[in-house]
């Protein structure tokens, strides 16, 4: 079907959209809850920061 | 300094938004998974019917794919290096969790629940990322396959 990916990418856009919304809002009623755990999320992100940049420049 | 009774308090709070988040996570994953198994067969599709075409396309088209070509080599290059990075923090947070488990404490309990969160709100970041990178993909493709008809 000639236009088959065109409504797959629209679905995506309005359907996933939807949910990655939802979980946002989830995400910040949570991280406001309990702040510690937005503290954990932010210290994994700095744990892997060094293995993030080298795979970069391995990609690059 | 919190008692038992806050510990508690704060234990089931923590395992309320855990299972919330799990349920999101899960939901969204499966939506994806339906999608993306669509879409990369037509992604090949098309890439076929570029190969196909480009022998006879004139200069400035052949290079309107190629640069296409290079923008989904990009986007998905950009969605791999994320991928590792989720990989690595799934393993590091396994065998946190794993430590945590041998201490049979109710601290140690409220510690893994944190981090079992955190690691599904990274887990839902990255699946906004595959979900970009899908828009991305077909953006580029659509106007491939418009490059392989002569559009």
């Amino acid at each position: 079907m000639d236009d088959e990916l065109e409504q797959l990418a629209e679905k995506i856009a309005e359907e996933l959209a939807a949910m990655t919304g939802a979980l946002a809002e989830l995400q910040k009623e949570a991280f406001a809850a309990h702040p510690e755990v937005a503290e954990e999320f932010d210290a994994i992100a700095a744990a892997h920061q060094d293995e993030d940049e080298a795979l970069e420049s391995f990609d690059s | 300094m919190p008692n038992g009774r806050d510990h508690s308090k704060r234990l089931e709070s923590l395992a309320r938004w855990q299972a919330a988040f799990h349920e999101k996570v899960d939901e969204l994953e499966a939506r994806l998974k339906f999608y993306r198994l669509h879409m990369w067969p037509v992604f090949k599709r098309i890439y076929r019917e570029y190969r196909k075409a480009r022998p006879s396309l004139p200069a400035d088209r052949r290079e309107e794919g190629e640069r296409l070509l290079n923008d989904a080599r990009a986007a998905h290059a950009e969605y791999r290096i994320f991928r590792a990075f989720v990989s690595a923090m799934k393993k590091d947070i396994e065998t946190w969790e794993e430590e945590l488990e041998k201490t049979d404490s109710i601290i140690a309990k409220i510690h893994i629940h944190q981090l079992k969160i955190a690691r599904l709100a990274w887990l839902g970041i990255y699946l906004q990322k595959q979900i970009e990178m899908l828009k991305v993909l077909s953006t580029v493709f659509v106007n491939l396959r418009n490059v392989a008809r002569g559009k």
